[in-house]
């Protein structure tokens, strides 16, 4: 995108950048989905016109034949179908940019229901989150066995520093053993021995942290449209 | 050095040119048709065979249609009569959706009466 955007020449003044797809609303009246980044953001040397994934064209239903890729960020940045650049010299005041994919301007984008007069901007960066990929809710594990548990973790807009792990509902924690690191945006695997020594209803929990330490929170934020859910995960099984 | 600037201004141009001639060959490829010797990639999209339940009110469900399935209506948490006209004049005024004003009552009551709480006291 650097490349692009400094071969057309962006001027002084230049606030935004602003992407458009092909695709359309099913009805003229719906708005035309755009967003927008900082112009600094666009000409990050990261931000991207993605043309290919993993050597192949991309498939149509990942944006083809271009897709905006905006690392750290939202999906809703990832505009498919890329098709127009725009600089702006004025904040955007696109629907989909001004009034649409708005959070809570606090931490983790919490509020408590019905709280008004918040601050309100568009949403932006992801935080760290963590999942079990083999552990389902309900699961029978055997005591004095050790099960391997295994998942996968991000670190949002910034690596992933460590993923915690715990077999007690939260009281204590264990670092897990991380696969490899394929670049700060991936997913990385996680994996941790598992031995239960009591029968009966165990809280598994998982918990990442990035290099930033930003760490998932042990209670669930709350926001009206229920954007950047990042609570650290459970999952309840039963040893005998 | 004299390589390295040249490869990288090699490398810029490739990737300016690389956006326009793909946009290019896409339009070709699409004006050109049938005949052209081209390779079709062939794609099955997600469908949904959820109707919406029948009721009083049914009847104004195309419109919500339009643009997304019953099963995402269906999927939405329990929400009173107010709550769903402020849904559905979020359809109307943010998207467009062509509900006339005096039908937003009855969608309200029916969507209520299909996934609602506190229908009958008019939320």
């Amino acid at each position: 995108m650097k490349d692009v955007l400094d071969r057309a020449g962006v001027k002084a003044g230049a606030l935004k950048a602003r992407f458009n797809g092909l695709d359309t609303g099913v009805i003229p009246q719906t708005p035309d989905f755009m967003k927008s980044l900082a112009i600094e953001h666009a000409r990050d040397g990261e931000v991207m016109i993605a043309y290919a994934m993993n050597g192949e064209p991309l498939p149509l239903l990942n944006g083809f034949p271009l897709r905006l890729v905006v690392p750290g960020w939202y999906a809703t940045y990832w505009v498919k179908m890329l098709s127009d650049i725009e600089v702006l010299d004025a904040p955007d005041d696109n629907f989909w940019t001004a009034k649409a994919y708005l959070i809570p301007d606090t931490p983790f984008a919490n509020v408590t229901p019905g709280q008004q007069g918040v601050k309100m901007i568009p949403i932006n960066r992801m935080p760290p989150r963590s999942f079990f990929t083999n552990i389902n809710g309900g699961d029978f594990l055997h005591i004095g066995q050790t099960t391997t548990v295994r998942g996968i973790a991000f670190g949002g807009d910034v690596g992933l520093a460590k993923v915690m792990f715990s077999s007690d509902a939260g009281n204590r924690w264990q670092e897990t053993r991380l696969g490899p690191d394929h670049g700060k945006y991936s997913f990385r695997q996680w994996e941790v021995p598992l031995r239960l020594s009591s029968p009966g209803a165990h809280t598994l929990k998982i918990k990442a942290v990035n290099t930033a330490g930003s760490v998932q929170p042990d209670n669930p934020n709350w926001n009206a449209a229920g954007f950047m859910r990042d609570v650290v995960e459970s999952v309840a099984v039963q040893a005998g | 050095m004299g390589d390295n600037v040249k490869n990288a201004s090699a490398r810029a141009i490739a990737v300016i040119w690389t956006v326009p001639a793909l946009l290019l060959i896409t339009l070709a490829t699409s004006l050109a048709g049938p005949h052209a010797s081209e390779s079709k990639v062939s794609v099955e999209l997600p469908t949904d065979e959820t109707p919406f339940p029948p009721g009083s009110g049914a009847e104004l469900t195309p419109q919500c249609l339009i643009c997304h399935s019953a099963d995402m209506v269906l999927r939405q948490p329990p929400l009173t009569p107010a709550e769903w006209v402020g849904e559905i004049d979020k359809m109307r005024n943010a998207f467009g959706a062509p509900l006339p004003a005096d039908q937003v009552d009855e969608l309200a009551r029916y969507l209520c009466s299909i996934n609602g709480r506190q229908c009958s006291s008019g939320g």
